[in-house]
């Protein structure tokens, strides 16, 4: 006997990854379709295809907003680059591998978090200006729910970076063990048995790690650097802001629920 | 092709939206629906005719298209239980949209009599 309920991952994706909400009418399209004899697999495939048409309608109603997020996560490595060199001048990293765990991780990662998100308020703001010029108090609510939604966004991106791109940022290769500056390498390093503990006393010989952002290299250099590594690290950064400004700007509306 | 129909697609192309290929089938299945024209049927019409799956949610991508153009228009039905008590979405072609519908037919079958037989086809 067919289930009479299709499969509930996909109607919960549905219902939450869908951009610019869920549509009643589809949803019970699917449904009625489902029950009428379709397969799961037909379900899945569908559920897939909205989330993608939906994605690809957004993008195209948005797009002055992806260019605006691909020139500013141009500026990431320059930004980590700059936040590398603050920390090593106050010997910030020194201080907190003194520390004992898990303070030591929390400083760092309160530092990373701090870091990231100036460079992606400023961002938004920078961004929202004209709205927030043009449209008072109004703008001033987009831009709030632009600067709320980047914490959530960046959360879920942390996440993922923590879960997938450890071997994925081959940043173990370089020799010595990199405690690399404010970028991806600190989130991947989470497990307090890979943080390099250094007994008081002891000389502090970090070295910046990925092998794009030395000490040595210009920061103005990396705005135009498109190697793989800069563009890993600038990745999170473009979908940080690109995700909060699509929280942020009105979407043009074309019926409540419907999409968008 | 005679100057008259390269006005037409002209006027087709610069004074309003032109209509794509999908949109354009939508629209038919959405005339010839009628009352009836919501989300599956419309599917399966285009199902039928084309000979392959269509993703729902690409028609639902399309149908948004053609009301932000005014071409359709489209209103919420009562919930019923075998969809989960979701209401259905009616769909409803415009005057504008028939009008367009109308118009592209026109071009289509000019361009088409102005071509000499394509190879392989029997017409």
């Amino acid at each position: 006997m067919r289930p009479s309920k299709p499969p509930t991952a996909a109607t919960w994706m549905l219902d939450h990854f869908v951009p610019g909400g869920r549509d009643e009418g589809l949803a019970g399209d699917l449904l009625e379709e489902f029950r009428s004899g379709r397969s799961r697999g037909w379900y899945w495939r569908q559920v897939v295809g909205t989330m993608a048409a939906a994605s690809w309608r957004i993008l195209g109603n948005n797009g002055a907003l992806m260019v605006f997020a691909v020139l500013w996560s141009m500026l990431a490595p320059t930004w980590l680059l700059l936040i590398a060199r603050a920390e090593e001048h106050a010997h910030l990293n020194e201080r907190f591998y003194r520390m004992d765990w898990p303070w030591s991780m929390v400083c760092d990662l309160g530092l990373l978090l701090l870091a990231n998100l100036v460079f992606i308020w400023a961002g938004i703001v920078l961004c929202l200006v004209p709205d927030l010029l043009h449209s008072g108090r109004r703008g001033i609510h987009h831009l709030g729910r632009g600067l709320a939604a980047s914490i959530r966004i960046l959360m879920v991106v942390w996440i993922a970076l923590i879960a997938v791109p450890k071997y994925f940022i081959a940043v173990e290769k370089t020799q010595p063990p990199a405690l690399g500056p404010v970028s991806s390498y600190a989130i991947t390093h989470l497990n307090p048995t890979e943080v390099i503990r250094i007994a008081p006393g002891d000389e502090w010989r970090a070295h910046y790690g990925e092998p794009v952002i030395v000490a040595e290299v210009n920061p103005l250099s990396l705005i135009t650097d498109v190697r793989q590594t800069t563009l890993i690290v600038r990745l999170p950064f473009f979908l940080v802001v690109l995700c909060a400004l699509w929280r942020a700007t009105p979407v043009r509306v074309v019926r409540k629920g419907f999409f968008l | 092709m005679r100057f008259r129909d390269l006005f037409t697609i002209v006027e087709l192309m610069t004074g309003r939206s032109y209509l794509g290929e999908f949109e354009l089938m939508i629209l038919l299945a959405v005339i010839h629906l009628g009352d009836e024209a919501y989300g599956v049927p419309i599917s399966r019409e285009l199902e039928a005719h084309r000979g392959r799956d269509v993703s729902v949610g690409s028609v639902y991508a399309a149908l948004e298209r053609l009301e932000g153009k005014g071409l359709i228009t489209s209103s919420l039905g009562d919930p019923t239980p075998e969809r989960g008590g979701k209401a259905k979405r009616y769909f409803r072609v415009t005057r504008e949209g028939l009008r367009q519908v109308h118009d592209t037919r026109r071009v289509l079958k000019q361009m088409w009599r102005t071509l000499p037989e394509l190879k392989g086809e029997s017409t």
